[in-house]
């Protein structure tokens, strides 16, 4: 018996793969590295295989004229081949001038895009490559909401966008994959190169270089029509009995969001005295997307400006006494927010604003238990928001208001904006200030909770008037090559603007402003901007990898979880939230109440199991020194869904004020490089065929039974047992 | 490449085998459970080779003549025990096949003198498994778009033209072909060294030409990684002939009656010799249809009109 088992298990061990090693070379591609359906309320964008686009030839597209070729479909040096194509394209090749003879071939079946290893910097004017809209957010826009403004009357990234809507916004009908890999790239190359480069007299032949690649996507519409179809109801016999699950379709974009609260209040332990303040919410938005949504670091759209809330949430947590004994005195209070989602028609800060409205923000209240006391639209005053930082031209800042509602609460307001020049100067840079009542608030998360309520004022710090300066906002290629000269100013230019913050924030508040404004950690600055800009992962630094601590596990094969990205995604498979959250900790965090605690286990029992519910413990390293200890913080990690599209909020379904962006889950394959042989040997091989059965009919035709049964005079083989 | 190409070289592989076994199987179930008992055993040498294969590769460096030469012998041992299998089972098969009695399976051949005809059978069964096998991954990729030959072409620098290209399909196709009819004439040389074994000294012949044709051209068809394609194949075809010479000697025939009956297939293909017979068998059934059922009856009810 036992002897039978090892044959069994020597068997089932024998692993076969056919000949699919001989053919071809498998290229891994994880998730988010290709194109994918991506759905607003009305349409579906992105891209999805078929039998049209999976197979292709590999072409190069290195320069402006080799697009060219794409009018002809290269027939001059593939003159035999009559299949399509997948072109080998480095992103920044994707312009306005390019990006239409791409939508409109008809012999590309996918592009195959790489960064091209040439250096783009900051104030690069001749890259135009803006992967969002010449209006972003135009649909969400308060003004067009409001019956103020037409759609996209205010062109305000005309100069950067490659097309009026957005690249996110098309329905391709090629593929795209990308190759951040260079091993891999090396491989495509050299297959081109090997077999299909022309020769010198412009002529090629067979065997060709062949590619294949699929992503399928499993929903297809809208939003509208995947919400529905993702019902448990309309899912009925598809649900699994064991677990009660219907498979996902599609999803609604979510992601974390960060809320920290450096002063916060609680909620009375009875619940019956409802306590009113005023807030001051100073935001910045932590995503980015690129034309394939999950390639987007978000250099200048999303970190620089992070980089300035976090250094001022610094100085504020180093002297949080102050803040708090000013707080409890004015009744006024800051809080930051880190938007998620805010470049897909502002999904954070629009179901944070749902969330105020309905008493939920920042936490879902319990009468036994005290939390962050909730905060009503009506309670914001202002919302400071700082966007592009970095990329200044000269030593000049704009500030944006809403001309309205400035008009209504000028005087308040004028300080305000005045404590923030008076921030920027410090640093020498300049501050162009509001105009009048005409007015209007570029795209910021204040459009959301405009929406909420009448009187929440806007305070948009940016390196930009009228239009937006930089002309890669959201973009594959925010991402820049800083000279020496580059870097120190855009820290300068972090540095002013936290230091506004801190001003304005302080003045807002009631602490003393000249204490404040001397207190920004420009050593902290630096090295955070080296650590999340220059580095090439979020944990490459020292800094950052003595806050890490051994806490963070690559857990998922997806671009956002292994590269750096900024992408808000459908799952929460970025590292980002992870490590801001971890900053955030790291800026306003405290132990000084704690430091008796000495184990992870007890920091963590001390926010478990205890009424007071404000605060959050945890255990957490310090970055400069590595040591572990327990940091007591009221900052609130939440996953925030658009009420449109979250089926917690059934009364707010696909509510055109809410975002309504849904992902599509997919199923991605590698890619398969492979050698392609010309397709008239077919013919020869059915003629072949023809032949053969042919002669097998004539040649077994001349043979009968008596061919085969001799008589060789045997008694046995005569009586039936011929053996 | 795609579905049309392995359409064509399905077609092509397996037609002689898909009319030998129209003409001299599919009619009889016996036969046909025979033939699939054939696959069966080949089946097995194959585990066997495999099992040798993997147990001499932990062992040796390369393993590749020494296990070739094992899963040679494996496939002519399966044959061997295939005939004592049904040698011990053919009373029995003889029992139920046995004519002019009522019969267990109607519709089935008797086994009178017919250990050639057996060999036939079980040999096809043998050879379509091991050309299915041989084939049937690489018409599957030749269904694909790509074809054999990047991965090593990468490795290398250089595509090596002897193990791709466009004839990759024909040769796999005559390989196929050559590999079913071989597997025919192996076992019935082999059963005929089994039958005559202990009867004539002489008997081991048939099996000893079986095992050297088998290990010959095994290892010329190594020969086709180096380019050999065009000889390699003229060679084997050559063998084949002769095995197939060899069988009509051991059926009974000569080798002169064996040239005469190629010679002949040949006028007569070229004279359209099958044509003009169902021509001239249309012509004789129109003449017959020409003449009337009836006249008998009429002359005869005539003439007993006129004798009336």
């Amino acid at each position: 018996m036992k002897k039978w088992l090892v044959i069994v298990l020597i068997i089932a061990g024998i692993r076969c793969d056919g000949f699919s090693d001989q053919v071809f070379r498998t290229l891994f591609i994880g998730e988010g590295n290709a194109c994918y359906r991506t759905f607003n309320k009305t349409h579906e964008f992105g891209c999805q295989a078929n039998r049209e686009n999976e197979n292709g030839l590999i072409v190069r597209i290195d320069k402006q004229e080799d697009f060219k070729n794409l009018d002809s479909c290269w027939n001059s040096f593939y003159p035999k081949y009559s299949g399509k194509y997948w072109a080998l394209l480095p992103v920044n090749l994707i312009r306005r001038d390019t990006i239409s003879q791409l939508k409109s071939s008809k012999c590309l079946s996918g592009i195959v895009l790489y960064n091209s290893g040439e250096s783009i910097h900051p104030g690069d004017e001749s890259t135009a490559a803006s992967h969002d809209a010449e209006c972003p957010n135009a649909a969400s826009d308060y003004y067009l909401q409001d019956k103020n403004e037409e759609y996209c009357e205010r062109k305000i990234n005309s100069r950067g966008a490659i097309t009026r809507d957005g690249l996110m916004k098309i329905d391709w009908r090629i593929q795209m994959v990308f190759i951040d890999n260079s091993t891999d790239l090396e491989i495509i190359e050299k297959c081109y190169s090997m077999f299909n480069k022309p020769k010198e007299d412009g002529s090629s032949g067979y065997p060709y270089c062949g590619m294949s690649f699929r992503l399928a996507n499993m929903a297809a519409g809208n939003s509208e029509i995947c919400y529905r179809r993702g019902k448990n109801d309309a899912k009925l016999f598809q649900m699994n009995i064991d677990s009660g699950d219907a498979p996902q379709l599609c999803g609604a974009m979510h992601s974390d969001n960060i809320f920290a609260f450096p002063t916060p209040i609680p909620t009375s332990p009875t619940n019956e005295t409802i306590i009113t303040s005023k807030y001051m919410m100073v935001t910045a938005r932590m995503d980015s997307f690129g034309m394939i949504p999950e390639i987007s670091v978000g250099e200048v759209s999303v970190l620089t400006s992070i980089i300035s809330v976090l250094a001022a949430a610094r100085s504020m947590g180093t002297q949080i006494e102050k803040w708090q004994k000013a707080s409890n005195t004015s009744n006024r209070n800051v809080f930051f927010a880190f938007f998620n989602g805010e470049s897909l028609d502002y999904i954070g800060s629009g179901a944070a604003a749902y969330q105020m409205e309905n008493g939920k923000f920042p936490q879902m209240i319990r009468s036994d238990r005290t939390h962050i006391h909730p905060i009503r639209p009506n309670e914001l005053d202002y919302i400071l928001e700082v966007q592009q930082i970095g990329v200044a031209k000269g030593r000049k800042y704009y500030v944006h208001v809403d001309g309205e509602r400035y008009q209504q609460n000028k005087t308040q307001t004028d300080r305000v904006i005045d404590r923030i020049e008076r921030g920027l100067r410090s640093h020498a840079f300049d501050l162009e200030k509001p105009s009048g009542s005409g007015d209007r608030v570029p795209p910021a998360s204040w459009h959301s909770f405009a929406k909420a309520d009448a009187h929440v004022q806007s305070v948009l710090l940016a390196p930009y008037g009228k239009e937006y300066e930089y002309q890669r906002v959201n973009s594959i290629l925010d991402k820049n090559e800083w000279t020496e000269d580059e870097r120190e100013k855009a820290i300068q230019e972090i540095e002013a603007v936290s230091t506004a913050i801190l001003a304005a924030a302080a003045d807002y508040v009631g602490v003393e402003t000249d204490e404040v404004v001397a207190k920004v950690d420009k050593k902290l600055i630096t090295t955070i901007f080296d650590c999340l800009i220059t580095s090439n992962f979020w944990f490459d630094c020292d800094f950052m990898q003595k806050l890490d601590g051994g806490r963070y596990h690559k857990l998922f094969n997806s671009y956002g979880f292994n590269q750096k990205s900024t992408y808000i995604s459908m799952e929460s498979h970025t590292a980002f939230p992870t490590v801001l959250h971890w900053l955030t900790i790291f800026a306003l965090g405290s132990d000084k109440e704690t430091l008796n605690v000495k184990s992870e286990k007890s920091c963590s029992h001390l926010g478990q199991f205890q009424a007071f519910q404000m605060y959050t413990y945890t255990w957490q390293p310090n970055p400069y020194t590595g040591n572990f200890s327990c940091l007591k913080s009221a900052i609130v990690k939440k996953v925030m869904v658009s009420p449109a599209v979250d089926s917690q909020t059934p009364e707010e379904e696909m509510n055109t004020r809410y975002s309504t962006w849904m992902e599509s889950v997919y199923i991605i394959e590698s890619v398969n490089l492979y050698l392609m042989e010309d397709a008239s040997f077919e013919y020869t091989m059915i003629l072949i065929a023809v032949i053969s059965a042919l002669l097998s009919i004539f040649a077994v035709g001349r043979c009968s039974e008596t061919t085969f049964i001799v008589d060789e005079g045997e008694p046995a083989a005569e009586g039936g047992e011929p053996l | 490449m795609g579905y049309l190409l392995t359409i064509a070289c399905y077609i092509a592989s397996f037609s002689p085998s898909i009319a030998l076994f129209c003409s001299f199987i599919a009619h009889d179930p016996v036969r046909i459970i025979l033939f699939f008992l054939g696959s069966f055993f080949w089946l097995v040498s194959l585990l066997f080779s495999s099992l040798a294969w993997l147990g001499l590769s932990t062992v040796l460096p390369d393993t590749f003549l020494l296990s070739l030469t094992v899963c040679i012998i494996a496939q002519e041992l399966s044959r061997v025990a295939y005939f004592m299998l049904l040698k011990k089972a053919q009373r029995g098969l003889n029992k139920i096949t046995r004519q002019g009695q009522i019969s267990v399976a109607p519709g089935v051949s008797d086994l009178h003198n017919a250990r050639h005809m057996l060999a036939l059978v079980c040999g096809l069964g043998m050879g379509v498994i091991s050309a299915l096998f041989y084939t049937m991954n690489a018409f599957a990729i030749f269904s694909g778009p790509g074809t054999i030959g990047l991965p090593n072409a990468l490795k290398t620098g250089e595509i090596d033209t002897n193990r791709a290209g466009k004839y990759l399909p024909l040769c796999y196709t005559l390989s196929a072909i050559l590999l079913t009819l071989f597997h025919v004439t192996w076992t019935i040389m082999v059963w005929d060294s089994c039958h005559k074994i202990g009867r004539i000294p002489s008997a081991f012949v048939p099996g000893a030409a079986a095992v050297v044709s088998h290990l010959l051209v095994t290892f010329l068809s190594s020969l086709n990684s180096r380019g050999f394609h065009v000889l390699v194949f003229a060679v084997q075809f050559l063998i084949l002939l002769i095995c197939i010479a060899y069988c009509n000697v051991i059926m009974g025939g000569t080798i002169s009656s064996f040239v005469n009956g190629i010679g002949q297939s040949i006028t007569d293909a070229v004279t359209l010799k099958q044509v003009r017979t169902l021509i001239e068998e249309r012509k004789l059934r129109t003449q017959r249809q020409s003449v009337p059922d009836e006249p008998m009856t009429e002359r005869a009810g005539t003439s007993n009109t006129v004798n009336a």
